[in-house]
């Protein structure tokens, strides 16, 4: 991992990839383990249906700093599903202030 | 400096590329833009938001200006990550036990 401000976590998961696809993208279900509260856009994007689904996050104290979460699932070789998480701080920024600074 | 400064310091991902680069270890300009498609004038520009954020410092070393990371920023940005990284096993936890809830 080269990324210095990215929060990067896997965990493996006793459950086909399918199964756990639903359970990260279909809201009714993301909500019984990632509560909307949390969320700026509940009903994410996905990047690559069936493997990759993106949400907005917004800190819930002063200064709610707001991040992006992506959800990357594989399947594992016992039938299970490795469940890759990557949080950062957005990549967007939503303020006018520094927009002179971004000429690169 | 603030949570919010440091955070839209960080937005971009050049400046986020910059940071991680740092991260490893301090260097002078030149150093920095190798192997970086960055003019020197934006370089110029991405260090001094960085430094006005407080996530990045130089040091003269004779002719040359060293830059490394600002101790103070990272803590910020190192608090943060920590926050997430005691958030989100809680989360898997609630998720796993979806999962066995879930029909096939």
């Amino acid at each position: 991992m080269t990324d210095a401000d990215a929060l990067i976590l896997e965990y493996d998961l006793d459950a086909p990839p399918a199964k756990v696809w639903r359970a990260i993208s279909v809201p009714a279900l993301r909500d019984r383990w990632l509560p909307a509260a949390a969320l700026l856009d509940p009903e994410g994007v996905a990047v690559t249906p069936g493997q990759e689904v993106r949400y907005r996050m917004r800190d819930a104290a002063p200064p709610f700093i707001e991040s992006h979460v992506t959800f990357h699932i594989a399947p594992t070789e016992d039938g299970g599903t490795r469940l890759r998480i990557v949080h950062r701080p957005a990549r967007i920024a939503n303020d006018n202030g520094h927009t002179l600074m971004r000429a690169a | 400096m603030t949570e919010t400064q440091i955070f839209k310091a960080l937005a971009d991902p050049t400046r986020s590329a910059i940071f991680a680069k740092l991260a490893s270890g301090g260097m002078n300009a030149s150093a920095l833009r190798s192997g970086m498609s960055i003019s020197q004038p934006a370089m110029s520009q991405h260090l001094s938001v960085l430094r006005h954020a407080r996530l990045v410092r130089e040091e003269r070393q004779g002719r040359f200006v060293r830059y490394e990371v600002d101790p103070d920023g990272l803590a910020v940005v190192a608090d943060w990550l920590a926050r997430y990284r005691a958030y989100w096993p809680a989360r898997i936890d609630a998720l796993k036990t979806l999962l066995k809830d879930m029909d096939l």
